[in-house]
């Protein structure tokens, strides 16, 4: 593959990527949410709510997200009736259900890592739960559990290029289409290049973020 | 108690995860014009492949045009419009598959089986709209009413014919071995206690297991996901010898600045045909898929294309 080629193919590894930009977007700006409602659910006084909500994160980050992305997929066609499911769609829900999953376990950590003592201070201090949530808990926990999230980041770019078993056509599957015309290894390189641009411009993210909150020092 | 109680929390939260999967389902039906943004991409690869095909298929006023010549396409437009209400074929395929479907350099989705496609569309006044999928999911496309036929490369198999409505077989392909000239296999027999490499879920894998005696010679089976890396495999020398269709290694050794260095060793192992596969009882839009075929057969596009892409008329439909 020489320069030129790779320039008239440029066009079609942007698609790709734009496709790999929405979908890891999107995950974020659903599953972000949606962490926290399982992270509720899981800290639970009720057991069998807590209970639930441990069974169905052992499903979610117990089974391949491969294999989630198949059912959500082709489970309501097949099974249901239900035609025309769109691919991508169906590759957000999967993507929003599973890393949600694991960022609950995130935010359960951070949560968990304060020390009582704060919860009994803010309660002598007279805070109300939802305030001393809003305003204890939470800068500490974003700030604690900011590395962690960072993982996850630079994990969704990257598990992007799953969406391709269910004929989502992203980033790592053009330059497959490509590798198998040219015969040649060059286009998943790459791919490789986008893939580290993507998850430079996160993890310079999530550095500027976590600099900002790192108001202990100087 | 405690395990009843465990169980029902564990049923429980099964039908929770159908529920959720359900109800996002539910959602994409109905936010369909939410949903339109996300669509755009995948509009925007139809569109592009309709750009594509602008010279060889059917933009909507052309194939009018075309109709009113074809006088003897008004009986099986009839047919068409039963079979097909929207006036699109779906065919699957997967983009990665040369000669057969591949993206070319400008990503456009080119091959002998899409351009054979088109000329049927042309042929029954039909739009032809082309779905990249992921090969190991073909059944489930199919399936799932997302495609109307698997059309790329597709081989006969009795399981296939079992699952599937199968048309009569189009083309001819083997299932060969290939080495590098300097390995010294001359034959099937050289490969005894070494290792092959072959993409799985293909044909060579089931060639292999008929061939018994062969399989258990090798020391060892290596499966890639797709050909390329199964050829990388060899170059490298991890494995000694790769099993794939003949019609992919001859582009594959085509491909490369010395061709000399690839050997197509002895006789295949095994002989096949490739075929248009549509669901079980879809057998109407079968049949006329196939008569169009002999059609073009006996006009000769389907040989004119044969011989743009292989060089000659290879093709064996209505033998």
């Amino acid at each position: 593959m020489d320069w030129n080629s790779f320039v008239t193919l440029l066009p079609a590894f942007l698609q790709g990527t734009w496709m790999t930009i929405r979908l890891f977007l999107i995950t974020l700006l659903f599953s972000l949410p949606l962490g926290m409602i399982i992270t509720k659910g899981r800290m639970s006084k009720m057991k069998w709510l807590s209970g639930l909500v441990a069974v169905f994160q052992w499903v979610i980050r117990g089974t391949p997200l491969m294999l989630q992305l198949v059912i959500v997929m082709y489970f309501p066609s097949i099974a249901l009736g239900i035609k025309g499911v769109n691919r991508f769609t169906a590759a957000g829900i999967a993507f929003i259900i599973n890393y949600a999953a694991y960022f609950s376990e995130i935010y359960r950590s951070g949560i968990e890592s304060i020390p009582a003592g704060q919860l009994e201070a803010a309660k002598v201090l007279g805070l109300s739960k939802g305030r001393t949530f809003r305003r204890i808990i939470l800068p500490q926990t974003v700030k604690r559990i900011l590395p962690a999230m960072g993982n996850e980041f630079m994990t969704l770019v990257k598990d992007t290029a799953l969406a391709q078993v269910i004929g989502n056509i992203e980033l790592l599957k053009v330059a497959q289409s490509q590798m198998n015309r040219t015969t040649s290894m060059v286009p998943l390189l790459i791919a490789g290049v986008f893939y580290m641009i993507m998850n430079g411009a996160v993890q310079l993210i999530i550095a500027a973020w976590e600099n900002r909150l790192d108001y202990y020092k100087g | 108690m405690k395990i009843f109680k465990r169980f029902l929390v564990a049923t429980c939260s099964v039908a929770l995860l159908a529920g959720l999967a359900l109800s996002g389902c539910g959602d994409n039906k109905t936010d369909e014009t939410a949903a339109e943004t996300t669509a755009a991409a995948e509009e925007t690869t139809a569109a592009e492949e309709t750009t594509a095909a602008e010279e060889t298929t059917a933009a909507g006023a052309e194939t009018d045009a075309e109709a009113e010549t074809d006088a003897e396409t008004s009986s099986a437009n009839a047919d068409v419009a039963t079979l097909l209400p929207d006036g699109v074929l779906k065919m699957g395929l997967d983009d990665s598959l040369p000669p057969m479907g591949f993206r070319d350099e400008k990503n456009e989705i080119v091959g002998f089986d899409v351009d054979v496609a088109r000329e049927v569309a042309k042929h029954l006044d039909i739009e032809l709209e082309l779905v990249p999928i992921d090969w190991s999911m073909k059944q489930q496309e199919l399936d799932a009413e997302n495609v109307d036929c698997l059309w790329n490369g597709y081989s006969w198999t009795e399981e296939r014919a079992e699952a599937c409505a199968l048309t009569k077989p189009y083309m001819e392909n083997m299932q060969v071995l290939v080495t590098m000239a300097d390995s010294n296999i001359q034959s099937l027999d050289d490969m005894a206690g070494k290792k092959l490499s072959l993409q799985e879920g293909s044909t060579a894998e089931l060639a292999l297991d008929d061939a018994a005696e062969f399989k258990d010679s090798l020391d060892e089976v290596v499966p890639f996901k797709e050909n390329v890396t199964a050829f990388k495999d060899i170059e490298a020398g991890q494995t000694d010898g790769l099993l794939i269709d003949s019609i992919m290694a001859d582009y594959y050794i085509a491909q490369q600045d010395n061709p000399d260095n690839y050997l197509i060793v002895g006789d295949p192992l095994a002989v096949e045909d490739y075929v248009i596969a549509f669901r079980k009882d879809d057998t109407e839009l079968r049949d006329l898929i196939e008569a169009t075929l002999v059609e073009m057969k006996e006009d000769g596009s389907l040989g004119a294309i044969a011989t743009e892409w292989f060089g000659k008329d290879i093709t064996t439909v209505g033998n």
